[in-house]
């Protein structure tokens, strides 16, 4: 037990507990900074939803639907497709879906990253997603169109 | 003031107050540049940039050109010592390589089909120009 009563014997104790206090304050602050600077700097949700504004903007046209036999996504749609290989941190997919049980799908990169998203999409390791839909004409008939984008990139020090 | 001098305990009081304080103002002086430079810091900056220039790139439409201004870029390469071009574009494995330091860097992809030569780079302006 203290003797607080007793000056000497309590300012002893100032000095050591004034280093406590201010450990505490520069780790709340690291921390705090890290935390805000990391946050800013992740970009994964806007580059998987550039993808698929990308991709649903190529494949509308004036609200028709392009042609899509032998269609060719990556280079119709300026998407570098030798880059978006199976091991890449990009994915996009394609859905049209016509009158009846009629589904055309198109796909691109590494598919595990769409999953990632469906497990839970709120934890930083797994891959950001983005979803973007549209209705157009495709001979006349309306067809849905859903864009899947997914990017988990983290960037790397050279 | 005088008999606080002259008494001994009066002098000890005095000083534990004036180291407190002393070190109470350096601590927060030291939190204050520490927080300044996490945001000025070179490799704050170099991801910042490589990320903004690769998001540019996927963003932009085909046939329209963009220009950027990275002259901050430049000051703070200056800074450094270093003396190359700070942001350099990898067409093979599509790269934005930014590097604001000798030894140092950051690179960030992407995914666009870029054809080559179509982002330049303006030394005297200090501008990014990307023509799709």
């Amino acid at each position: 037990m203290l003797n607080l009563k007793n000056r000497r014997a309590s300012e002893k104790y100032i000095f050591p507990t004034l280093v406590i206090v201010w450990g505490m304050i520069v780790v709340a602050i690291v921390i705090g900074v890290v935390i805000i600077f990391s946050a800013d700097g992740d970009f994964r949700e806007q580059e998987a939803d550039s993808l698929a504004s990308k991709i649903l903007d190529c494949i509308i046209n004036h609200g028709e639907l392009v042609e899509m036999r032998g269609f060719d996504v990556f280079n119709k749609c300026h998407v570098d497709g030798g880059f978006l290989g199976s091991g890449t941190n990009f994915y996009f997919l394609v859905e049209i879906k016509g009158s009846g049980d009629y589904v055309k799908k198109l796909e691109g990169g590494y598919p595990d990253l769409l999953m990632q998203c469906q497990i839970r999409n709120k934890e930083e390791q797994f891959a950001q997603c983005s979803e973007r839909g549209s209705v157009a004409l495709s001979n006349g008939e309306p067809v849905k169109v859903r864009v899947y984008g997914a990017s988990n990139q983290v960037g790397g020090l050279l | 003031m005088k008999k606080l001098v002259r008494d001994k305990r009066g002098i000890d009081i005095l000083h534990t107050t004036i180291i407190f304080v002393v070190l109470n103002v350096i601590f927060i002086a030291g939190m204050f540049f520490y927080i300044g430079r996490a945001g000025m810091g070179v490799q704050f900056k170099e991801q910042a940039k490589a990320k903004e220039i690769a998001l540019l790139i996927d963003e932009i439409k085909p046939g329209t050109s963009v220009t950027m201004n990275i002259s901050d870029l430049y000051e703070l390469a200056e800074k450094n010592k270093y003396k190359e071009v700070p942001v350099r574009i990898n067409y093979g494995t599509n790269k934005v390589l930014v590097t604001l330091k000798k030894g140092k860097g950051y690179s960030y992809l992407y995914f666009t089909d870029l054809p080559s030569n179509s982002v330049e780079i303006d030394n005297v302006n200090k501008v990014l120009k990307i023509k799709t």
